[in-house]
């Protein structure tokens, strides 16, 4: 289980976020979503571990966030990045080999390469595999990147539950390949791994996540099922949006609507 | 910005890259026909044969082909330090090279560049003004001994200082790095210039004959007080190979990724220094090696650092005893500068580097 108390994160006498609880459970797609500026990125870069929250205790597992080496938090949880600034040609094989940095003691294994194989076909990118990273689509960059968390992440660690945290992750990808992406995040979760995602888009949120986190100013606005939190009024109050929430054709979540 | 020159490899490479040991097996023997090569060219021949023979006769073996005591003399005092020498800083700059600008992520990221070497000259300028005095009294071991830790210590100040300013809250800020890095290569221009006003006749001329650049002063001894500062270097920067390439995707992403940044950049901070710093002091500041060898590098086997650690060492020794070769023998019986050499041939490759990133269809270098 991820669990944060009252966090709350300053830099320069600004503060970005204030008394945020969070909890991940194993299996669970916790949905970070809010208005540009509202903390969300930042929040994430402190639940996993990038810079220390100002205020405020993180767990992960039972055990605190700094209490656990570098290398054991990368075995059991990996972080896909808004974007990644990967500007030499690596083959795209190689790339997602990186992912198993964390797990290798010598050289990488032929299970190694295995599991990158496999993770580049969860992302529908296998015949990628021998191109230049470089001479990638924006989308296709972004695919490969999942690919390298997911090769990090592969298998269960004997430190206990993964975790798995995506800044938004669909950027960049087309409407086939976002809910592809929220698919891959939907089966690892299935797999028993806590996923933790900060989405822009109201709708993916409302669809694949289990629950839904509502920010607003760096606090949190509303926190709970997705047809709880994404009320007309709360939406227009946070978003400054008119919208209409309708029911979904045919799965049980709500769609939300701009409306004029 | 220059960050395009990462797209310079435009070619698939997958034949060699899966055969590593062939890569490095080529360079390995590249470097030992350039080594013996160097070592056989000069005023005073030295066949092939013969040089087998002289080196296995100094082992205890004996060889069936002849040669003279002139010739054994030349080879074993003045011809094998020289390599060995060249071996060792060619290769400590070319994987301080490669190191930095995988670190900085900047193909620009050189010793020279963040004042690494500057800062080694003006120690030893400033040991060569100010220690020399000192030194006249203590004997040869200390004077011997005593410039590259000065050197050391100098280059590990400059990289301090350059890493202190760019650095806040654990956070190294790459842009502000290189921006320090100017400073300090001005700061440490003018603070040399200062000491050689101060040096009398003879050390102006130490300073100045050091300053150019040469391996002509190369001895056993040279070796043997370079090999631990080089040596730790070569020892311990290839094992950073994994780290560094996880350190391409972004400080993040390497943190995510289980390595501990910090760690890697006081290693790297160190051993360069260490590498950079024993080099200037023995052979004064030698341009370009450590920027255009790992660019070759990355050219013939892609970016991953487990071969371009090991190839830019192996690459850098080559390319700097080939370069002796020619400082010494192209002028006979004067000799040239190795930095001229090392300049001419890098600064005209470089731009052509630039030149190539330019062809139509790329933003240039903006």
């Amino acid at each position: 289980m991820l669990e944060a108390l009252s966090i709350g994160v300053q830099v320069s006498g600004k503060r970005l976020v204030q008394g945020v609880s969070v909890e991940v459970p194993p299996g669970h797609l916790l949905a970070v979503v809010g208005p540009n500026g509202a903390g969300k990125s930042t929040l994430l870069r402190v639940l996993s571990g990038e810079h220390p929250p100002t205020k405020g205790q993180i767990c992960l597992n039972g055990t605190e966030l700094h209490h656990w080496s570098a290398k054991q938090l990368a075995q059991m949880r990996a972080v896909l990045p808004q974007n990644s600034s990967l500007s030499f040609p690596f083959r795209v094989l190689d790339v997602v080999l990186i992912g198993r940095t964390p797990h290798l003691r010598s050289a990488e294994s032929s299970h190694d390469h295995a599991i990158v194989d496999q993770a580049l076909q969860a992302v529908d990118m296998s015949e990628f595999g021998r191109r230049p990273y470089t001479t990638l689509s924006g989308g296709e960059k972004q695919r490969v990147q999942l690919a390298r968390v997911l090769a990090q992440i592969w298998e269960e660690s004997s430190l206990g539950p993964r975790y798995l945290f995506l800044d938004e992750p669909t950027n960049n990808l087309d409407i086939a390949h976002q809910h592809r992406m929220m698919r891959v995040a939907s089966n690892l979760k299935d797999q028993g791994v806590g996923i933790l995602a900060v989405l822009h888009d109201l709708n993916l949120a409302a669809q694949y996540a289990d629950t839904i986190m509502l920010m607003q100013n760096g606090q949190v606005s509303a926190n709970g099922f997705p047809s709880d939190v994404l009320t007309p009024d709360r939406i227009k109050k946070v978003f400054m949006i008119p919208v209409k929430v309708i029911k979904h054709p045919t799965a049980l979540c709500p769609v939300i609507v701009p409306v004029p | 910005m220059l960050a395009k020159l990462h797209l310079l490899s435009p070619f698939s490479f997958d034949s060699l890259r899966t055969r590593p040991l062939f890569v490095l097996g080529g360079l390995g023997l590249f470097l030992l026909f350039t080594s013996a090569m160097g070592i056989a060219t000069g005023a005073v021949t030295v066949s092939p044969n013969q040089l087998i023979a002289i080196l296995a006769n100094s082992a205890g073996l004996d060889f069936p082909w002849t040669y003279d005591a002139r010739q054994e003399a030349v080879v074993i005092a003045i011809r094998l330090p020289r390599i060995l020498l060249g071996l060792l800083i060619g290769s400590g700059l070319a994987l301080s090279g490669a190191t930095m600008q995988g670190l900085f992520r900047n193909p620009l990221a050189d010793p020279g560049l963040i004042g690494i070497s500057s800062g080694a000259a003006l120690a030893v300028t400033a040991w060569i003004v100010l220690g020399g005095p000192l030194l006249d009294r203590a004997g040869a071991f200390l004077s011997y001994t005593s410039l590259p830790l000065a050197a050391f210590i100098g280059s590990m100040i400059a990289t301090l200082l350059v890493y202190r300013l760019s650095t806040q809250n654990g956070r190294t800020i790459v842009s502000t790095m290189l921006l320090a890095g100017i400073a300090v290569n001005a700061l440490a221009g003018a603070g040399a210039g200062f000491f050689v006003l101060l040096a009398t006749d003879d050390q102006l001329r130490d300073i100045v004959f050091w300053s150019l650049g040469s391996l002509g002063g190369a001895t056993w001894r040279a070796v043997f007080t370079t090999v631990p500062f080089v040596g730790l270097a070569i020892l311990a920067l290839p094992r950073l190979a994994r780290s560094l390439n996880a350190l391409l995707l972004g400080e993040a992403e390497a943190t995510h990724l289980g390595i501990s940044i910090e760690q890697v950049k006081r290693v790297i901070v160190v051993m360069t220094a260490l590498a950079v710093g024993a080099s200037v002091a023995a052979a004064g500041s030698i341009g370009f090696v450590g920027l255009v060898v790992p660019h070759l590098l990355r050219l013939m086997v892609g970016p991953g650092h487990r071969l371009v650690l090991p190839g830019s060492a192996l690459l850098g020794a080559t390319i700097l005893v080939g370069a002796d070769t020619i400082a010494r023998t192209i002028i006979a019986p004067a000799e040239l500068p190795i930095g001229i050499v090392t300049a001419s041939l890098g600064a005209p490759f470089f731009l052509w580097l630039l030149l190539r990133v330019r062809h139509p269809g790329e933003s240039g270098l903006a």
